[in-house]
């Protein structure tokens, strides 16, 4: 019997040195044992990897930035959907997924299915609402303010202890040595992500992430956590391994459970050397390294697609601990007149 | 000396030690590994003492200091069980 196919659009084919989920998710939902899976790209720019990844994307289209008006971007996506008939859309850029939750009910009713988080959720978790979010939850998470202006950023150095960490309220974080330093970051953070920049007390540790994905009910569907192994300029993973760390999914679970948290989820923590953890960032989405998971045992996914269609997903019990991932990179060969197809009709 | 290791801790015959909740893997010489595969199986140090002074050629007082070593290198890798 051939399996059912879904329509799926998929956002972050930004498969760069610092890559989106997009690539990571469509790998995932290729291998999905329950469903075929037809790929609709969707780009921001005409040099997005993804976009020229044929074996993994069946189609790509480009599409504004929801900066560039949030009705326009929504207006390509009703166009595209009108080609493709697109089941489920998955997220996985920072930037759009406030608009698209808050356009989520919207799409639902012109047929385009998705699993993100409420506004609430998305609200309270952010960078600059981190120590609320602690608080609340009773979860340890390190001082940190949001600042505004040069003065505030001297000001809140003034109040913690050097290094610091500089952090973008999307993306970006820099390690900054001291006042002086941290005001470079914050002019170069600024001027890409806005205000406000973040300033967070840096905690001296292992670094340890967790994937997970909950229902919007308060129950963890699967949740796989991972020690960076080798760790870019950028503060991303290059490597990593699964590990088995009872307390990881415990504060997992703790959390997903009091925020009855809906979609997938990257909680970020620093474990100290005296055994603490500190929580530094939870994302809202799927993160890149979220192939791992699959690999291990968790087709995380395929799952997301079954609760945006509103179909019944089993809890995953267990994963493959010391299932480990090593990033590359590849370069394409792409002729030019696909680049240059992209760049003039917005389709590949 | 009581050495309690973490039940956890996967030990393989090449010499490799991995403990999966943290994902540290260490390696071991020859007679790290018999000495932490014995006190993984609950050998107690009189046992463990006169299997290596057989292969190694072993004092009991030079037995004694290596195993005392050994066991603060555990713990300062949170090898062992919390005592």
């Amino acid at each position: 019997m051939s399996k059912k196919k879904i329509t799926i659009a998929i956002s972050g084919l930004n498969n760069t040195d610092n890559p989106g989920p997009g690539i990571p998710v469509i790998r995932g939902l290729r291998e999905a044992a329950s469903f075929e899976a037809k790929i609709i790209g969707l780009a921001y720019e005409n040099l997005e990897p993804g976009a020229y990844l044929h074996d993994l994307v069946d189609h790509t289209y480009l599409i504004p930035y929801p900066s560039q008006g949030v009705e326009r971007m929504l207006n390509r996506i009703r166009s595209i959907h009108q080609k493709e008939g697109i089941d489920v859309l998955i997220p996985n850029f920072d930037a759009e997924l406030l608009p698209l939750i808050k356009s989520a009910d919207l799409l639902k009713t012109e047929g385009i299915q998705t699993f993100l988080p409420t506004m609430e959720q998305y609200e309270e978790r952010m960078k600059s609402n981190l120590p609320q979010f602690g608080e609340k939850y009773n979860v340890l998470v390190p001082k940190s303010f949001p600042v505004s202006s040069p003065a505030d950023l001297t000001r809140v150095c003034r109040e913690l202890e050097a290094p610091f960490m500089i952090k973008g309220k999307f993306y970006d974080a820099y390690l900054a040595h001291n006042p002086e330093e941290a005001l470079g970051y914050y002019y170069k953070i600024s001027a890409k992500w806005g205000l406000p920049v973040i300033v967070q007390q840096y905690v001296r540790g292992t670094e340890v992430n967790v994937v997970a994905l909950g229902d919007g009910k308060g129950q963890t569907i699967g949740a796989v956590p991972m020690k960076k192994q080798y760790i870019t300029d950028k503060g991303k993973a290059w490597g990593g391994i699964a590990i088995a760390d009872p307390f990881l999914l415990q504060l997992t679970d703790q959390i997903i459970s009091q925020t009855r948290w809906r979609g997938g989820m990257e909680l970020e923590l620093v474990k100290t050397s005296g055994g603490r953890y500190f929580l530094i960032e939870i994302n809202p989405r799927i993160p890149a390294w979220v192939y791992l998971a699959v690999g291990a045992g968790q087709n995380l996914p395929e799952a997301l697609v079954h609760l945006a269609l509103d179909q019944p997903v089993e809890p995953f019990k267990e994963f493959k601990v010391g299932t480990m991932f090593i990033r590359y990179s590849i370069d394409m060969i792409v002729d030019v007149t696909a680049h240059q197809r992209f760049t003039l009709q917005g389709e590949l | 000396m009581d050495i309690q290791i973490k039940p956890s801790l996967q030990i393989s015959d090449q010499g490799t030690l991995f403990d999966p909740e943290t994902g540290d893997t260490f390696t071991l010489n020859e007679s790290g590994l018999i000495l932490i595969k014995m006190l993984y199986e609950g050998k107690d140090p009189e046992t463990i003492f006169l299997s290596l002074s057989q292969s190694f050629n072993l004092t009991r007082e030079l037995f004694d200091r290596i195993v005392i070593d050994f066991k603060s290198m555990l713990k300062s890798f949170n090898l062992l069980i919390n005592e």
